[in-house]
């Protein structure tokens, strides 16, 4: 429960702060999110903060992609060697997942760390 | 150990943000920054979201009386103002919020600073920009403009729009290509519009093949050099009809002896930027109230240029107090430059004379700072020209100019260095950049000249027509005064009498109103028949066969109906084919032939010379023509210097005319070939070629052959159109060659109540490759048909048409 939780606020914050930060700003949120979830092992935290910005970041350019019939993410994907646009949603959500897992188990580990 | 992997940890992280935060270089491709690319708030996802936005105005411009801005269902902005400033600058506002990459790009490519967003690979490129001194010539075009501030005033409008549409635009709201290739845009200026106007120059006025001739003089000698290239085509049908009288022209005096050219020019390759002449051309024609069905007058016109997505053209309509137009603009230039409004229509082609000459330097001594000129020795002005290239830092470059302009110094050791005097160079008066604005404003026939004799380059034939019936056609821009033959060749660049004599009086230059035949037309032919006073072909390019396409056909047509025009606009005969393919059928011997080869004259024989995309006799034909062309001028193959190749219509006059010609005859076999010999050789090389090349024939048509693209500016496939279906070649009224064709079909039709008024261009509104306007026009174009033009009266007027009405105040 505490888990889904921080998935839920940390997509929240990161969604919000993506209006105001640069593109990686998803990993301050992550960051703290992870220093703060302390009944996780690191392991686990880097899996929350995968799947919260995976689902954020897949979940927005879905949505995107819909509204826009696919007519840009089937281009992105040609520049890409011919990928089709599901995967380039994908790869979206990848990177973002990617970003999201560092940043909680950076933060996990930074909690380890000073709490001995 | 914990500490260990959190310092691991956070260094990964960082190491994970740094690196998809840079872009990078693999060989010529450039990858984006990953993360930020990707991001769904920040990179290209942005970009698809913009279109809710795409026919959104913000109510917080900087306007000085409320304003309208409407788009129809083609995205094409309607704009109406109370003042010619807003109105302006609304234009700068709009065509910023659609095309922002495409005019950052192209007045990189006019500046030589490409580079700095591509990289090394471009360098070249920049180079070449450079040295033909194009920024100098938009710096020099500010300076002339500047003279008289009060000329300036809707142009800074234009670019205080762009600008205001620019610094409030946020980065993830950047052009897809700007974060592409990781950049920002930059601040416009009137030096940026004038880039864009020399871009035009270089692309039609930016040939002179001088060198080429002068190597090509010099090979042959000149018996046999005005033999092959005679300045005029005798069945040339010109621009301005023949029996037209010149008696009132008082030609001006030419003080100067002729001088004899330069010869051997070397090896270098002066012919100036690129030598796509023979693929950039234009129609335009009207037709008087005499000749249609329904007494109305119409005007239709197609240029053709480099087919490119986004497409060169913006169409729009512009309304304010005294102004009412609608047809296409260019991006960065204010106004509109083929279109329409209530009272008169216009529509340009490119005219081939010549204003680009090249000067053999004599140097004083090989350190190359001084050169003789009227028997003293001239100190050369450098000009340092410096390209940041990312990677590699400033790289620097020094350009010696001289009295005729900059200096091309020969890459061969020997070849002579030539100046470059080009016309687009020149200071210009300041009205120059009022023509198309008093155009835009004009009434009647005498307001339609007086708006373009302030027009100097690149020199355009304007058609006209207008409401009350009256047609017409002008030759516009400045032209060189020149004595016969000056400037065909390369001349010494030590006299002053090799200098152009003066610029021919626009009053002088040919044109022609209301001619008894009731139609005007030009196809890039030339102007006018050997009797018109001045010199002006001077090795310029003048098409040979739509033009006379154009003039059989209105000359034979009554009753035209605008249905008439869309046909002729579409017109995919060649008269190339129909003379010479006769000529060439006749050479075979059907008994000698095998049944593959009789199938093949078969299909030859049946062709109407229609140039249709699901044909195969057109790839037929182009190949063995293109190879009898080169079998019979090898004796220019084997040569290394620059040369050029008689024109087609000399070659097919020669086929007609002299079979037994010595030209015919191979340079390098013992027996005498004459016109039958190489057409049965071309014919068997043909036979293989075409084996080799339709592999699969069912399916392998003129338009799989032919190959049309239309590529994006930044050349990536993903965001072009590849194998475009449609008719026509590059000799054909509808000249569709690879790369370039028809860029806007316009057809304007002024009856007794109404303008009517039809267009398409291949490519859309939109410049942003997500859009559905970023291509929707392109079938409707390569189908031939046409759009139905929204003019709107005012900003009051209700049209189904109009989907979205922004009020500004």
């Amino acid at each position: 429960m505490k888990n889904l939780v921080s998935i839920l606020v940390l997509i929240l914050t990161a969604f919000l702060f993506q209006y105001i930060g640069p593109w990686w700003i998803a990993a301050i949120p992550a960051l703290i999110v992870g220093y703060s979830n302390n009944t996780v092992s690191p392991a686990q935290s880097f899996a929350l903060g995968f799947v919260a910005i995976f689902l954020l970041w897949a979940g927005q350019s879905f949505f995107i992609n819909i509204q826009n019939e696919g007519i840009l993410a089937n281009k992105i994907g040609e520049i890409f060697n011919g990928l089709n646009a599901t995967s380039i949603v994908c790869i979206t959500g990848l990177i973002g997942g990617i970003l999201g897992g560092l940043a909680a188990m950076t933060g996990r580990l930074f909690k380890r760390s000073f709490s001995k | 150990m914990k500490n260990l992997s959190t310092i691991l940890f956070s260094v990964l992280l960082l190491l994970f943000v740094v690196g998809l935060s840079s872009s990078f270089q693999i060989g010529n491709r450039s990858i984006p920054p990953i993360g930020k690319f990707f991001s769904p708030s920040h990179g290209f996802w942005q970009n698809a979201k913009l279109l809710n936005k795409e026919s959104d105005i913000p109510n917080e411009l900087n306007l000085l009386a409320p304003a309208t801005v409407k788009y129809d269902n083609r995205l094409v902005p309607h704009i109406f103002a109370q003042n010619e400033r807003d109105l302006f600058y609304l234009q700068g506002y709009i065509t910023a919020k659609h095309r922002l990459w495409q005019m950052d790009l192209s007045t990189r490519s006019a500046a030589g600073r490409i580079s700095e967003v591509l990289g090394e690979f471009a360098l070249d490129l920049d180079k070449r920009s450079r040295k033909m001194g194009l920024n100098w010539a938009a710096e020099n075009a500010v300076e002339g403009w500047s003279k008289d501030p009060e000329v300036l005033s809707n142009l800074e409008a234009y670019r205080d729009g762009i600008n205001d549409y620019t610094t409030k635009l946020s980065p993830k709201d950047y052009p897809i290509e700007f974060k592409l290739l990781n950049y920002a845009p930059e601040e416009w200026s009137l030096y940026k519009s004038a880039l864009i106007l020399k871009a035009m120059a270089r692309t039609l006025c930016g040939n002179g093949p001088d060198s080429r001739f002068s190597n090509t003089l010099d090979h042959l000698g000149r018996a046999d050099f005005d033999q092959l290239f005679p300045e005029f085509n005798p069945k040339q049908s010109p621009i301005i009809p023949e029996n037209t009288s010149w008696d009132y022209i008082d030609k001006k005096e030419i003080v100067n002896e002729p001088i004899a050219p330069s010869l051997s020019i070397g090896y270098e390759d002066h012919s100036g930027f690129q030598d796509n002449r023979m693929l950039m051309g234009s129609n335009n024609w009207a037709v008087a109230p005499q000749k249609t069905a329904d007494a109305s007058t119409i005007l239709a016109g197609d240029p053709h240029l480099e087919l490119t997505l986004p497409s060169i053209w913006f169409e729009m309509q512009l309304n304010a107090p005294g102004i009412n137009s609608y047809g296409v603009s260019i991006a960065g230039m204010q106004a509109i430059i083929i279109g329409f409004n209530d009272h008169i229509a216009w529509s340009v082609t490119n005219v081939g004379h010549d204003v680009m000459d090249w000067y053999e330097m004599k140097w004083t001594d090989e350190t190359k700072s001084a050169y003789y000129f009227n028997g003293q020795s001239q100190e050369v002005e450098y000009r340092i020209e410096s390209y940041m290239v990312p990677g590699k830092g400033i790289v620097s470059d020094t350009i010696r100019y001289s009295v005729w302009g900059p200096i091309w110094e020969a890459e061969e050791d020997g070849d002579p260095d030539l100046a470059l005097r080009w016309l687009p160079h020149d200071i210009p008066d300041p009205m120059e950049i009022k023509t198309f604005e008093l155009l835009n404003k004009a009434k009647d026939f005498d307001e339609y000249r007086k708006a373009i004799s302030n027009y100097i380059s690149p020199a355009q034939n304007f058609a006209f027509a207008s409401k009350n019936g009256d047609i017409g056609l002008t030759v516009s821009g400045r032209l060189p005064l020149r004595n016969d033959q000056q400037g065909r060749f390369v001349q010494a660049g030590d006299d002053y009498k090799n200098e152009w004599q003066d610029i021919i009086p626009f009053e002088h230059n040919p044109f022609v109103q209301n001619p008894e035949r009731g139609f005007i037309s030009s196809a890039n032919q030339h102007s006018t028949a050997p009797d018109y006073p001045y010199y002006y072909t001077a090795g310029g390019y003048f098409e040979a066969f739509r033009g006379r396409r154009v003039n059989d056909l209105l000359e034979t047509s009554e009753d035209i109906t605008v249905e008439d025009m869309k046909a002729l606009q579409n017109d995919s005969y060649s008269i190339k084919a129909e003379e010479a393919l006769p000529v060439m059928l006749a050479g075979i011997d059907l008994e000698t032939l095998e049944p593959s080869e009789k199938e093949i004259i078969s299909t030859l024989l049946s062709w109407d010379y229609q140039y249709e995309g699901h044909l195969k006799a057109p790839i037929l034909f182009e190949l063995w023509f293109n190879g009898f062309y080169f079998e019979t001028w090898d004796e220019f193959s084997k040569l290394e210097k620059p040369v050029l190749r008689p024109e087609t219509w000399r070659t097919i006059e020669l086929m007609e005319q002299s079979p037994d010609s010595k030209w015919f005859d191979k340079a390098d076999t013992e027996p005498i070939e004459n016109l039958s010999d190489i057409i049965v050789s071309s014919f068997q090389n043909m036979i293989k070629e075409y084996q080799n090349i339709a592999s699969d024939k069912e399916t392998y048509t003129w338009q799989s052959h032919r190959n049309t693209r239309i590529m994006h500016m930044g050349r990536l496939p993903a965001f072009s159109r590849m194998q475009i279906e449609t008719d026509g070649s590059r000799n054909t009224l509808n000249a569709v060659t690879s790369t370039t064709g028809p860029s806007w079909r316009m057809i304007v039709e002024f009856d007794e109540t109404a303008v009517n008024a039809l267009g398409v261009y291949p490519g859309g509104q939109s410049g942003n490759p997500a859009s559905p306007y970023y291509d929707n026009m392109i079938d409707t174009w390569a189908a031939g048909e046409y759009f139905e033009l929204n003019f709107l009266k005012d900003a009051n007027q209700i049209s189904d048409a109009i989907l979205k009405t922004n009020e500004l105040d």
